[in-house]
This record gives structure tokens, C-alpha cells and sequence, in this order.
């Protein structure tokens, strides 16, 4: 009777073993493929069971889901694992399943002049102290900013030196200084911020008036002054003695020169002309857009002043970028040409001329 | 200019770092996601996106107002909302007679629209329905993709690197293997997806 029942222990001990055995393994025709990185699981098994079953659709899937999350937990549970802080932590490894990035990656930016000059010369960093004693207060402070150590301003006594006009005014003397050398920073980090950006400042020489200006600077300067009026200088008077026909010129090939090349063009403006599909010149049409989508703008704005419901002034979301901003370094030219026709997946509705976002030059 | 396109120089120590975490870096931030309503959403499609929001908790921003947009037209003000709130991720609900309880989920790059999927749900289930009690918000669920066609079709492949990307989560690299808490299951059949999320 015990042997009996003992037997009937064991037997069921091991049918036991054997449903939890059936429980763990899961049998599937084609392997699964594990990104634990992401802790990602691809079932390739066409989902032939289920595609019968109807109403019991949800039991179906769960057991699916069951076998599949079961088949993942293996995989997890045979990583390394590692003991941190009372807890069993798995090392993952990295994600394997390439996502598009979120934003472009950054550039590297050119060293300033300084950090050249720097670098160049082997000059490092100095440490500074924070606070610096200061003999007039009898204590220590701040090297700048608030009650710093030597304040230049709150000096109530100047003394003329040596070489100066005894008439000159030493206090805004100074005040004057310190303009200087605050507009001569921004310049610089203008200038900077321009190289980084990879656009060019306005050449600015011969604009400032300074004691000693060459001929060629001061009619560069006449001609920015007569150019920078609304009409940008088509309806100015010209002086009698300026030189006409400074700024742009246009280029014209010699009569009679370069055959080859001269064939070459013409052969060229045939093919074009009688193309089927029409050639696209992309600043030109982005231009277009973007003036097209400014006078709709400009009307929408006209329309909403003239009802008199003025929001604060609010722009729409798709207001216009004027100037176009020194970030992104406009490459409009060629960059985004292959967009042109194909645009990205997904992008439905009138896409006229590859409008961008980027900034840039504009109107050209 | 615009005033999210002007350069802004920091003046206080707060706002660069603020501008310093959203610039493009190497090894980048986590994708937020952003889920807005439509002009004519209803309710399913609202508790749609409430759940999505409270699986993507702290990576995540519900807007409680409806926008009145077609993303598929004009993508000018997902655009704008992403570049302000800094996310690359969205999930856009409406509800038409046409296309009844629509879901569009898309994803940005720079600022701009990458690509997007239009979806339309013909069953949902809410969590606040399901008796049970939930995970803590934040943790990484386990992703799993049955079905062949998540391989062979184009769009569903598409469809696939979406909803990893959006569904994700922090990338850690170690994980708790008790922490190991919900899965969600896709399942492609019959042209419907099914997705299913297990405790």
C-alpha cells in the first residue's frame, strides 16, 4: 500500500516536472530575434492559429503573448547578472535595431582666434582665486560683479595724469573707455559666432569715420549710403563727379571666342528647351514660396486688423523667419535638392518648392 | 525673425543649460512625446491618448486643448509645438465621419516632420477599465512584434520602427530583473494590428 501510493507520489512529482518544463520551453517554427537592448522581441511565425479563430481571439492572443514574453525572459535570464544594492540587476547589452536620430549631429565648432592663439602658443588657463583682497574696504571680495574688489566706478576722485588735457573730462573719459571695449567684445563675438555659422559679416572698413580715409573707402562708403535707401538706390541722384558704373557688373563673353564652348551652350539651351519635364531652379522657386506664403501672411494679418479681433499681436504657427537665422548654416543650394521630388515618407499635402526651414539667405 | 528661430544668448546660468539640453549632443536625450487632440475629438480617442500619456509618463506632454490641424496637410504647427516643447515624438487624435476614431503617430527629426502613420482604432479597451492595479509610471516595457508582415511589407516596417522608438524608454544599461513589469504586444493580422499590454 505505501510502495503504492510512494509510486503514485513520484509519478506525479514528475508530471508535475513535466508541465513545468512544458511551461518554460515554448516550440516555435522560427526562431525569434531578440534585441535586449530594447528589450525587443520579433515573432517571424505567421500567425496562421489565429487567423481561424474568431471569437476566442483575445484567449489566442494571450497564450501567443504568453509564449512570446516567455521566450524573452529566458533570454533576459541568461545575461550577466550582478548584485547592486540588494537587488539582481542584469547587464543589457546595446540596442541593436537602428532608430533615426531625434536632431543632426553637431558640428564641430572652429576654434575662436583666441583659442588658436592660445592653443598656438601653448597658453593654459590660469586658475584664479574668487575673492581678492581689498586694501580701501579692509576686506575680501569678489574679483567682479557686486561690491567687487576694485570698482573703478564709484571713484570719486580722478586724478588729470601727467600728458592729458587739463580740460578734459576724466569721468566720462572713462565711461567712454569702458563703451569701447564693451562694443570692440561684441564685435568680436559677432565675429565669431559668424565663422562658427559660416556667414560673412558685412565688410565694414571705411564706414567708421576715422582722421585718414583712402579715396577707394570713402566712395565704398558713398556708395553703401546711396544704396541703402528703400529702393536701394535706383532713385538717388548721382554726384557729379562719383564714379558711375561701381557695384555689380555684368559679365558678357567676347564676340567671337570660345567656339567649343559656345556650341556646348547653345546645345545645351535646345536640350532644355525641348525637354518634356520642366527644369527647376530650387532658390528660385523656394523665393517664390516664401514671398507667396509672406503676402498671404501679410493679407491674413491686413484681414484680422481690419475685424479688429487682434490677439495681442500673436503670430500664427507658420510665421515667417525674416533675415534667417545664423543657426543650421543655410545650405539651401544643393543640400536639400535630392529632397526635391521624392520628399520624405509620409509627407502628404502641397509641397511646391522644397520649402525649408533652415535659415539662410533669402532673397537672392 | 521668428521668435523661436532667434539666437538667444543665455543670460543666466539656467538658461544655458536649459538651451544645452536641448541642442543636438552625441549620445542624445530621451524622445518626448507629445499627444494632441484634433479639432473634433471624442472621447475614445481622448482616452486614447490619456493612456498613451500615462505609459510615457514622465517623457511626455498631454495637451488638454483641441488644435485644430490636419497633419497631414499642413505640418507647420506640429512643427512649431515640437520646436517649443522640444519633443521629436507625437500622437495626433481626431475623429471624422470619414475616418472615425483616427490616430496619426509620427516622429520628427530636427523639428521637422520625419514621417507619420495614420491609424484608425476599431477597439480599445481602456486601463482605467482593466481591474487591475498598474505599473509605476517610468518603467521599460518589454516590446514584442508577432506576425510576418512586420517584416515583409514596407509599411509595416515602417509601423514597426515607430512604435519601438515611441514605446521605448529610457535606454539604461543595466536593468532590475524584477522591475521586469509589463509587455506590450503588436500583433499583425489581417491587415489589423492588435496591441495588447500585459502585466
Amino acid at each position: 500500500m505505501e510502495g503504492q501510493s510512494v509510486e503514485e507520489l513520484l509519478a506525479k512529482a514528475e508530471l508535475d516536472e513535466a508541465e513545468k518544463l512544458r511551461r518554460i520551453t515554448v516550440h516555435k517554427e522560427l526562431e525569434l530575434e531578440f534585441d535586449l537592448g530594447n528589450l525587443l522581441a520579433s515573432d517571424r511565425n505567421p500567425p496562421t492559429g489565429l487567423r481561424c479563430a474568431g471569437p476566442t481571439l483575445d484567449a489566442e492572443l494571450r497564450s501567443l503573448a504568453r509564449d512570446n514574453m516567455q521566450l524573452i525572459i529566458n533570454q533576459l535570464w541568461q545575461l550577466p547578472t550582478e548584485r547592486v544594492e540588494e537587488a539582481l540587476v542584469a547587464r543589457l547589452l546595446e540596442p541593436t535595431t537602428r532608430l533615426p536620430p531625434e536632431k543632426p549631429v553637431p558640428r564641430p565648432r572652429p576654434l575662436m582666434c583666441w583659442q588658436q592663439f592660445a592653443r598656438l602658443k601653448g597658453i593654459r588657463p590660469k586658475k584664479k582665486t574668487n575673492l581678492v583682497w581689498d586694501e580701501v574696504s579692509g576686506q575680501w571680495r569678489r574679483r567682479w560683479g557686486y561690491q567687487r574688489a576694485r570698482d573703478d566706478t564709484k571713484e570719486w576722485l580722478i586724478e588729470v595724469p601727467g600728458g592729458a588735457d587739463p580740460l578734459e573730462d576724466q569721468f566720462t573719459k572713462r565711461v567712454q573707455a569702458k563703451k569701447e571695449r564693451v562694443a570692440k567684445n561684441e564685435l568680436i563675438r559677432l565675429r565669431n559666432l559668424a565663422r562658427a555659422h559660416k556667414t560673412q559679416l558685412p565688410n565694414a572698413a571705411g564706414l567708421h569715420p576715422t582722421e585718414h580715409q583712402s579715396k577707394e573707402e570713402l566712395g565704398r562708403a558713398m556708395q553703401v549710403a546711396k544704396v541703402s535707401t528703400a529702393s536701394v538706390g535706383r532713385f538717388q541722384e548721382r554726384l557729379p563727379k562719383a564714379p558711375h558704373g561701381a557695384g555689380k557688373k555684368r559679365q558678357f563673353q567676347p564676340l567671337f571666342g570660345d567656339f567649343a564652348a559656345e556650341k556646348k551652350n547653345q546645345l545645351e539651351l535646345l536640350r532644355v528647351m525641348s525637354s518634356k519635364k520642366p527644369q527647376l531652379d530650387i532658390i528660385r522657386a523656394t523665393n517664390k514660396q516664401l514671398r507667396e506664403e509672406d503676402q498671404e501672411e501679410a493679407a491674413k494679418r491686413r484681414k484680422l486688423s481690419q475685424k479688429g479681433k487682434r490677439k495681442g499681436g500673436r503670430q500664427g504657427p507658420g510665421s515667417k523667419r525674416k533675415g534667417g537665422p545664423p543657426n543650421q548654416g543655410g545650405k539651401r543650394k544643393g543640400g536639400f535638392g535630392g529632397q526635391m521630388s521624392s520628399g520624405p515618407p509620409g509627407l502628404g499635402g502641397k509641397r511646391k518648392g522644397g520649402r525649408q526651414h533652415q535659415g539662410g539667405k533669402r532673397r537672392k | 525673425m521668428d521668435a523661436l528661430d532667434r539666437v538667444i544668448k543665455p543670460k543666466t546660468k539656467r538658461a544655458k543649460r536649459f538651451l544645452e539640453k536641448r541642442e543636438p549632443k552625441l549620445t542624445e536625450n530621451i524622445k518626448n512625446a507629445m499627444l494632441i487632440k484634433g479639432g473634433n475629438a471624442n472621447a475614445t480617442v481622448t482616452q486614447v491618448l490619456k493612456d498613451v500619456y500615462s505609459l510615457k509618463k514622465p517623457y511626455g506632454v498631454l495637451y488638454k486643448k483641441k488644435n485644430i490641424t490636419r497633419p497631414f496637410e499642413d505640418q507647420t504647427s506640429l512643427e512649431f509645438f515640437s520646436k517649443k516643447s522640444d519633443c521629436s515624438l507625437f500622437m495626433f487624435g481626431s475623429h471624422n465621419k470619414k475616418r472615425p476614431n483616427n490616430l496619426v503617430i509620427g516622429r520628427m527629426y530636427d523639428y521637422h516632420v520625419l514621417d507619420m502613420i495614420e491609424l484608425g482604432i476599431e477597439k480599445f479597451v481602456s486601463l482605467k477599465d482593466i481591474k487591475n492595479s498598474k505599473c509605476p509610471e517610468g518603467t521599460k516595457p518589454m516590446l514584442i512584434f508577432a506576425g510576418d508582415d512586420f517584416d515583409l511589407t514596407e509599411d509595416y516596417r515602417r509601423l514597426k520602427s515607430l512604435l519601438i522608438d515611441f514605446f521605448r524608454g529610457p535606454t539604461v544599461s543595466n536593468i532590475r530583473l524584477a522591475g521586469l513589469e509589463y509587455v506590450l504586444h503588436f500583433t499583425a493580422l489581417n491587415g489589423k494590428i492588435h496591441f495588447r499590454s500585459y502585466k
